[in-house]
């Protein structure tokens, strides 16, 4: 063997040690099932979320009796011009559900990313009135809830150990319930970046900056893969479209989405964006965290195409529209 | 004030899990209970403090609200060494705009954010941007213990750069993808305070922030803010007797559910005068 040869074989060598590195780096635990439930409801204004809710939940079965629920909203700011936060009559709904089905303890919690006063947001928001109605039903703050570090699941950021509410982490069942709307900097913010609010601003601050800096979808997927959410109610009824997730116009889409998988979830909000899924980054990456493809959702209620409406892309952006991508995006999209 | 007896009270009886609550509600404990141990247990070896206790990471806004609670609650001279560590890193951390490569970035292929990166502050924790939280609270820390340091003037360029142009301050920013942001009450209590304890009264963006902080709470009964905005408009007479008389029907509502946080805040702004942050008893 002379030196050319040895060289050869050893960059080659190192070259494929890194590959394999790199791969195992990234990885992503493999969390999917043979099948997910997704249900899409039609509803056309708030006046029938409570029923819809119901409707909704029923179809997914959920296994809550004798459980603690955490409800995990999107709450970010009010404003009474824009569709920001999860609507609080959809909030309060669900609550009234779980413990129609037996749930032990229900809690709405939140960590808003700007904002340090929860108090304030629930007040002008109309959520403090609304889980009053309800009862039994108490806000945490999950910005400044007792925390526990946890050991990320993948490499993705340099996070080695994430700090975490307690009452996220003691919950048997987590159910993101997103607004569905874009994002300038995600593209689509849904049940996966909806997690963003998990994370405890008195340990991060306020944005979670450092989440920015690890890289916004890497640190998507690894919320994702760190926190476990059961199910996904995401409020479609007025959404967001172009500058999300605060400056954007509302767009009535009308419907509610529900599913026990938080992949699929967002693949069919976002086909119902005409966003085709595989496009956005976060979900791709999360894509063996559950069913992006809708070959493998068992899809209950209204057909996706029949609701689908063409959303604005965030400033600086553009979308791959739904069946626009390949071939193979046109033949995974979702009936 | 009667009531406030009893929000000291629900403080005494309250476990704190964090260095804000903790120097919060010591600071509102002060004329009972100046023991601060635990304060100065809970010190990092680098000199600063985290946030939440038994986590690690220093953080700017509760390492400065360390020290404006030890300036107020011990004789200075016993409290020097802890206050130099933590002044050193403070000194030493600065959001990530301060260094060349970012500030490169932000002027010239990052635009989707609008900010002087010339003018910094300090961040929540190491690794990002400035704030306007940690930094305002950063220059009240220096103020308070009379530190002079070139930061606080670039503290304050940071203020009045990111002031927002209908008032007051966002949390970090004044613009973000050509949209103009909205202030929020505490955050813009803190810059005003922070403004005032270097002698700035009469900017613009002071006048437009004691603006925004008069009218924004006007319906509102959340206790921290509008603790906050009682803090930051103390020499306001008429807003004072307006913002105590409505802080006072928030703690009443439902004392036992509010956040120490909010409890300890409401306790220094109901103080009467409500507490200057930036000025200790000599």
């Amino acid at each position: 063997m002379n030196r050319r040869s040895l060289l050869g074989g050893a960059s080659l060598a190192a070259t494929g040690a890194l590959a394999v590195h790199e791969t195992s780096r990234h990885r992503v635990p493999d969390r999917r099932r043979p099948m997910s439930r997704v249900a899409i409801l039609r509803c056309e204004s708030y006046k029938r979320a409570a029923q819809v809710v119901w409707d909704g939940i029923q179809l997914l079965e959920p296994q809550v009796a004798g459980k603690h629920v955490l409800l995990k909203p999107n709450l970010v700011e009010y404003s009474p011009s824009a569709s920001i936060n999860t609507h609080p009559i959809v909030i309060a709904a669900t609550a009234d559900a779980f413990y129609s089905l037996g749930a032990l303890k229900v809690l709405v919690g939140d960590g808003p990313g700007h904002v340090r006063d929860s108090e304030l947001v629930l007040e002008e928001s109309g959520l403090r009135d609304a889980l009053r109605s309800v009862g039994r039903l108490r806000f945490i703050d999950l910005n400044f809830d007792r925390v526990r570090a946890v050991r990320t699941q993948t490499s993705l950021t340099n996070l080695k150990e994430l700090w975490l509410p307690q009452s996220v982490l003691a919950a048997d069942v987590v159910v993101s319930m997103p607004k569905v709307k874009t994002h300038h900097w995600a593209g689509v913010t849904l049940s996966l970046k909806n997690l963003f609010g998990v994370v405890p601003g008195s340990v991060y601050g306020w944005p979670k900056n450092i989440l920015h800096w690890q890289g916004i979808d890497n640190s998507i997927v690894e919320l994702a893969a760190t926190v476990s959410v059961h199910y996904v109610i995401a409020d479609g009824i007025e959404a967001m479209e172009g500058n999300g997730p605060l400056h954007g116009p509302a767009r009535h889409l009308g419907c509610l989405v529900f599913a026990d998988d938080p992949v699929a979830a967002d693949s069919a909000c976002c086909s119902l964006m005409d966003v085709d899924p595989h496009c956005i980054r976060h979900l791709a990456k999360a894509s063996s965290l559950g069913n992006l493809d809708p070959r493998r959702w068992e899809l209950l209620g209204d057909r996706i195409a029949s609701l689908r409406q063409t959303f604005q892309p965030p400033p600086m952006m553009t979308f791959a529209r739904v069946g626009s991508s390949t071939p193979e995006a046109r033949g995974r999209s979702a009936p | 004030m009667l009531y406030r007896r009893e929000i000291l009270n629900a403080l005494r009886a309250r476990a704190v899990g964090s260095i804000e609550e903790l120097a919060l509600r010591s600071l509102a404990l002060r004329g009972e209970w100046r023991d601060c141990s635990q304060l100065f247990e809970s010190q990092l070896p680098c000199g600063g403090w985290p946030n939440a206790l038994g986590t690690s990471e220093p953080n700017a806004y509760s390492t400065s609200m360390a020290l404006i609670a030890l300036a107020h609650l011990r004789d200075r001279r016993d409290a020097r060494a802890a206050v130099n560590l933590a002044f050193g890193w403070l000194d030493e951390t600065a959001g990530r705009e301060g260094h060349w490569l970012w500030r490169w970035k932000f002027r010239w292929f990052d635009r989707r954010v609008k900010f002087d990166t010339s003018k910094y502050g300090w961040p929540w924790i190491d690794g990002t941007v400035s704030w306007v939280a940690p930094t305002a609270l950063a220059v009240i820390a220096h103020r308070v213990w009379k530190r002079p340091s070139p930061r606080v003037e670039r503290g304050m360029s940071m203020l009045l750069d990111r002031a927002c142009s209908s008032g007051g301050w966002n949390a970090g920013n004044s613009e973000a993808f050509g949209v103009s942001l909205t202030a929020h009450p505490d955050f813009t209590a803190m810059g005003l305070i922070a403004l005032r304890s270097c002698g700035v009264h009469a900017h613009p963006a002071v006048r437009s922030a004691e603006d925004y902080l008069s009218s924004r709470l006007a319906a509102s009964e959340a206790t921290y803010s509008l603790a906050w905005a009682l803090l930051a408009l103390r020499n306001n007479p008429k807003m004072v007797s307006t913002l105590r008389a409505r802080l006072l029907k928030s703690v009443k509502l439902d004392a036992g559910a509010k956040p120490t946080i909010s409890l300890a805040l409401a306790a220094l702004a109901l103080e009467d005068p409500p507490l200057d942050l930036t000025e200790t008893p000599q």
